[in-house]
């Protein structure tokens, strides 16, 4: 598979994918979903600088794998509520930050406001 | 101009999502959508000439089904403790989470919120249990944000208190 194969397909699955040089920079691999054009409109991007410290310190501890953090939950130019994940990956001497569209939060939600909301509806005792 | 990161915690169900509807977007939906994750809005408030820019994080209830995560309070210089006056379990869970917050971010300013004022018939928190919180140096307000009564009150007293001196407020 081709790097432009692999941008077409991460592009496709709404994800966001950037490499993360030795000295601390980004590359993205691909074009942005279109999705996170909603994220840091306003030119801040406050879920990212809380999880960027925890991120660094994983990529520098070079053990392989993954860290998730989120959902967090962000309203599009529609108003539309979305929600997505920050991943930081570690895969031997490469290190990647993921941005996910995270569609898996609706059942979540639909799960907890069932639940939730029989507990509100419950008496106290 | 000064920026200051604020959490909204306690249980689920208890406002805090509309309290900071109302506040933000002076919106109140009746309609009851559970919070998953965060959520992160911002406003500028000014107090005694100082611009203070809050950045809110709307952190999901604490309950059964799922656990406070404290990394979340990293950074935040306080937090409005909510609590739903109908429901006197509500109160517990705050105070629980209230202990969870102490131990992740230490001694910062808070204020107990005892939403669903509009819901005064049905209040099921006792007075005795607020005086005694009172009584141990704990800022109490009393809002509705359905009507917006004492919602902008309660993140102006929560600014204020992060403008001035740190005070003990230990569980």
């Amino acid at each position: 598979m081709s790097n432009d194969d692999v941008a077409l397909l991460l592009n496709a699955i709404g994800i966001l994918a950037f490499e993360r040089d030795p000295e601390g920079s980004f590359r993205p691999l691909a074009a942005p979903p279109p999705w996170f054009g909603a994220l840091g409109r306003d030119g801040t991007f406050p879920f990212l600088g809380h999880i960027l410290e925890e991120a660094i310190a994983f990529w520098t501890a070079r053990t392989d794998g993954v860290r998730s953090w989120g959902p967090c939950a962000e309203v599009d130019a529609d108003g539309k509520e979305f929600h997505y994940l920050v991943k930081a990956v570690t895969v031997g001497p490469r290190s990647y930050l993921l941005f996910q569209a995270d569609e898996s939060v609706e059942q979540l939600r639909a799960v907890l406001q069932t639940v939730r909301s029989d507990a509100l509806k419950r008496p106290p005792g | 101009m000064i920026q200051k990161k604020i959490c909204l915690l306690g249980g689920s169900g208890v406002g805090k999502t509309s309290l900071v509807s109302q506040f933000v977007h002076s919106i109140f939906s009746d309609r009851y959508l559970t919070t998953v994750g965060v959520k992160i809005d911002k406003k500028s408030i000014d107090l005694d000439a100082e611009q203070l820019d809050l950045v809110i994080w709307d952190i999901y209830g604490h309950d059964d089904f799922q656990k406070l995560r404290v990394s979340y309070l990293r950074g935040a210089s306080g937090y409005l403790l909510v609590a739903d006056g109908t429901r006197a379990a509500t109160l517990e869970t705050a105070l629980e989470v209230h202990h969870l917050a102490y131990e992740a971010i230490g001694d910062v300013p808070f204020v107990l919120v005892l939403n669903k004022a509009d819901l005064r018939d049905d209040w099921q928190i006792p007075q005795a249990a607020i005086d005694d919180l009172v009584g141990r140096g704990w800022r109490v307000m009393v809002t509705s944000a359905k009507t917006g009564e004492m919602v902008e009150a309660a993140f102006e007293s929560l600014g204020r208190s992060m403008l001035t001196p740190a005070r003990k407020n230990e569980p």
